[in-house]
């Protein structure tokens, strides 16, 4: 529970590392937690697109609000929720779906969530929200493997969610390795280099750069750590050769992973000694103790 | 049009024009030209009102600062009359009353009057507002409907006896079987964990997890699904019950469409006039004199081009402003290379721009008349649009459209027209066209033109640039030994200094073009720049005069 301290008074958008890896039953389930210091307004990216053939609203995530908390979605939506919202600004854009509001629940109840297609519209309906001082804190369900998004919404932080299995162990974990290891890049020493050592990049960092770096390059500035498109492998490398830094952060509240078919062990075993992220593990494990498993773990791990 | 709007720069002078209501904003996107003399001359009276208004708030930001939060809030809603509106053409009818209410609060009471920004639609907004509701928010509260009010209230009872139920469901669970669940909607729970519970299934839906794991969730009680089966059938009845609130509601807005629609005129005709006079005021812009007579004189006092003007400030040159008087339907502009013949076109351009789309002019004084078309002939005309055409094509085509127009007033520049041909032909197709516009009194007509051939006419305004100060220049060259080293700003600011941008009349006589000098200033070879002299001196001597 402490680890979700850093979503109260905060912007926070969920991220997944692939499709079902638990964002909005992590948003149900951190919605509670943090309405305990306000109301929470809560958003998403786009209209969710369903499998092939389904219509978007079959895969529209859904939140159950409080009232006086917020949410981010159409008019046909807001008027056909439980929760009953009172239009307090219409967001900019528009979605398939219909007109979008920003709506705060008159009563608790269930709310479909949809969001603007433009980044910069929904981060003017944040900025809005949090200017009018709505909501204490906000949510948004991102998109999934997409990090870049959360630099192009704002200064906001992150929670990246994970489902591992057997399956996916080795690329999980190297993703969630990468992800540690970028967000905690240190801030740019000094913008105004007065040696050759500092190159400072403006656009992404791709592949086909990497042979364009000159040899005496001791530090590597970019803006932020979403505008590297390297492998883990090809970014192993870099780190080797030279120092990276970033001119923004973008700060990492938790990782939230749950883990199916394997033990805590395997994954931290997978993960390694080096990562230093917090994670919430397992956030639905049941608290009891059986009697004959008293050793069973507790309700969720944090490992720092 | 297009092209003389470009060839003016005047869009990205108009871009400066800041509205900060949706309507304002959109009205100042569509740029309209005037050509009405009484629409102009209310335009600039409620500029001026405005900009008495702002002169008079300078100092009490707080006040202007709330005056724009309340325009920036002013909301969109439906052009036309709806037979129903939703909660969101509602919502943004409300936010538009609310706060065109707080505008006509804020400002004084002889701008209301002179905006007719009274508030009469109180009632509507009383409606728009009952119950407890944000006063810029829109709900359908229970105070619009007793039938509303029963049906929400019977939902809240509904939506009390479920939380009731699951609460005693979550405590027998935690009791019973162990299961915290909290505000989690599933758990996920050893297998081994049924062997101790057996019973477990009597009261959770299990599912596989993994091979280790089940995931379960609680089993919703028959009260539960009595009462959540009754809470289905309470929804689609509230629903409808807003409904008839929303057509209640609708019924009143359509019958007060007409006064929020001149509402809307309103508050734009206030938002543009204060984006007006901010422009005015930040570049020190003059109401602009409307001739009575057709026929009458333009006439311009210290005319500034702005894109000009800031591009001097920029280099840090001096930059010269422009007085010059047309009073005939065609003038003739002579003068030196770089000597300001495009950027005095430009600057007429830009003024009628200004004049015309309803701003302040830059300028001490501005005296104009109204046209109805502009044309532009020259570079970069026509080209664009149509390909495979020449440069001297494009303008024919330019020429010819603007033609059509000369029936009507119309202010149309030649900026060195038929340049790319040859001179003698260019002079006569000039000539030609001289002849037959300069009666016509509904044209204002310029060309600016190197070509000194062309015919002489009593009715034809000759003038010319004065020219490089070639005596102050000369003393000068001698002390800077050698042009070729200067770079290309020393070269610029060289120019600038001895370059008399001003007038005068043309008398017909051999006028120079500073085109040797101005190549040797920026650097042409001194060796063919003095021989280009001797052939003029012989081209010189060959003329008749």
């Amino acid at each position: 529970m402490d680890l979700l301290g850093a979503l109260n008074r905060n912007v926070t958008a969920v991220i997944g590392l692939d499709r079902g890896s638990g964002k909005t039953t992590f948003l149900n389930y951190a919605l509670p937690i943090v309405r305990q210091v306000g109301p929470v307004a809560v958003a998403t990216i786009g209209a969710h697109q369903g499998p092939e053939g389904t219509p978007a609203s079959a895969s529209t995530p859904t939140v159950y609000l409080q009232a006086q908390d917020l949410a981010v979605t159409t008019l046909p939506l807001a008027r056909t929720a439980a929760a009953s919202l009172e239009i307090l600004d219409l967001v900019p854009g528009r979605s398939s779906l219909g007109r979008l509001v920003i709506g705060r629940a008159r009563r608790p109840g269930i709310v479909p969530l949809v969001g603007p297609e433009h980044l910069s519209n929904l981060a003017q309906a944040w900025q809005t929200i949090k200017q009018q001082g709505w909501a204490a804190s906000i949510l948004i369900d991102g998109a999934v493997n997409r990090v870049t998004q959360v630099s192009s919404l704002g200064n906001l932080q992150f929670v990246c969610t994970a489902r591992v299995d057997y399956g996916n162990l080795a690329s999980s974990t190297t993703l969630l390795a990468m992800l540690d290891q970028l967000s905690h890049l240190p801030l740019t020493s000094n913008l105004q280099p007065s040696t050759e050592a500092l190159l400072s990049i403006q656009g992404p960092l791709v592949s086909s750069f990497l042979p364009k770096i000159p040899r005496n390059t001791e530090e590597l500035s970019l803006e932020d750590f979403t505008k590297i498109f390297l492998s883990p492998s090809e970014l192993a490398t870099l780190t080797k050769r030279c120092k990276l830094s970033v001119r923004r952060q973008l700060r990492l509240a938790c990782f939230v992973v749950a883990l199916k078919g394997i033990g805590e062990k395997a994954f931290y075993q997978a993960l390694g000694p080096d990562f230093a992220s917090p994670i919430l593990l397992n956030p639905f494990a049941a608290n009891f103790c059986l009697a004959n498993e008293l050793e069973h773990s507790p309700e969720q791990g944090s490992h720092a | 049009m297009l092209s003389f709007l470009k060839y003016s720069e005047f869009d990205s002078f108009w871009q400066e024009l800041t509205c900060l209501t949706p309507y304002g904003k959109s009205e100042a996107e569509g740029q309209q030209v005037y050509t009405e003399r009484t629409v102009l001359e209310h335009i600039w009276d409620q500029t001026q009102q405005a900009l008495d208004y702002l002169k008079g708030q300078e100092g009490n930001s707080v006040l202007t600062n709330r005056l724009n939060y309340h325009l920036k809030r002013i909301s969109r809603f439906p052009a036309s009359s709806q037979p129903v509106y939703d909660e969101v053409e509602i919502f943004e009818i409300k936010k538009f009353l609310f706060n065109y209410r707080a505008i006509g609060k804020l400002v004084s009471a002889s701008l209301v009057e002179q905006f007719s920004l009274s508030f009469e639609l109180q009632p509507l907004l009383d409606l728009l507002s009952q119950g407890k509701q944000g006063s810029e928010a829109f709900y359908v509260v229970d105070e619009y409907s007793p039938r509303l009010l029963e049906l929400r209230e019977k939902l809240r009872q509904v939506n009390q006896q479920i939380d009731r139920q699951r609460q005693n469901q979550l405590e027998l669970l935690a009791s019973q079987l162990a299961l915290n669940f909290g505000s989690r909607e599933f758990l996920v729970i050893p297998r081994t964990y049924l062997e101790q519970y057996p019973q477990a299934h009597t009261q959770l839906l299990i599912e596989p997890y993994d091979e280790q794991q089940l995931m379960v969730r609680p089993l919703p009680s028959a009260e539960i699904l009595r009462l959540q089966q009754q809470r289905e059938e309470l929804l689609p009845q509230e629903r409808h019950a807003e409904d008839q609130v929303l057509q209640q509601i609708s019924e009143a807005i359509k019958d007060h469409f007409a006064e929020l629609d001149l509402y809307r005129q309103r508050i734009t005709a206030f938002d543009l006039a204060l984006a007006r006079a901010r422009l005015a005021s930040q570049y020190q812009l003059t109401r602009p004199q409307i001739a009575d007579q057709a026929d009458s004189d333009l006439v311009i006092t210290k005319g500034r081009f702005i894109p000009c003007e800031r591009n001097c400030q920029a280099n840090n040159l001096p930059y010269q402003s422009l007085d010059l008087v047309i009073d005939t339907p065609a003038t003739v502009l002579f003068g030196s290379n770089m000597g300001g013949k495009t950027i005095t076109l430009k600057t007429i351009a830009f003024l009628q721009l200004c004049v015309q789309t309803g701003l302040y002019a830059p300028a001490q004084y501005y005296s104009t008349r109204l046209y109805k078309h502009f044309h532009y002939v020259g570079e970069g005309g026509w080209r664009e649009v149509i390909q495979g055409l020449s440069g001297f094509g494009s303008e024919i085509c330019e020429f010819r459209r603007a033609w059509q127009d000369f029936s009507e007033p119309t202010l149309t520049l030649f900026d060195e027209f038929a340049r790319t041909t040859n001179s003698r032909e260019a002079e006569a197709l000039i000539s030609a066209i001289l002849r037959c516009i300069a009666k016509l009194s509904q044209l204002t007509v310029l060309f600016s033109t190197h070509f000194r051939g062309v015919c002489r006419l009593d009715e034809v305004n000759y003038l010319r640039m004065k020219g490089l100060n070639q005596d102050k220049l000369g003393q000068l060259n001698q002390l800077w030994a050698n042009p070729v080293k200067a770079d290309l700003h020393e070269s610029l600011q060289m120019i600038n200094k001895y370059m008399n941008y001003s007038l005068q009349k043309d008398d017909g006589q051999w006028l120079d073009s500073d085109a040797i000098t101005i190549a040797s200033l920026l650097g042409v070879n001194e060796q063919i720049c003095q021989l280009a002299k001797q052939y003029l001196t012989i081209v010189k001597a060959q003329t008749p005069k």
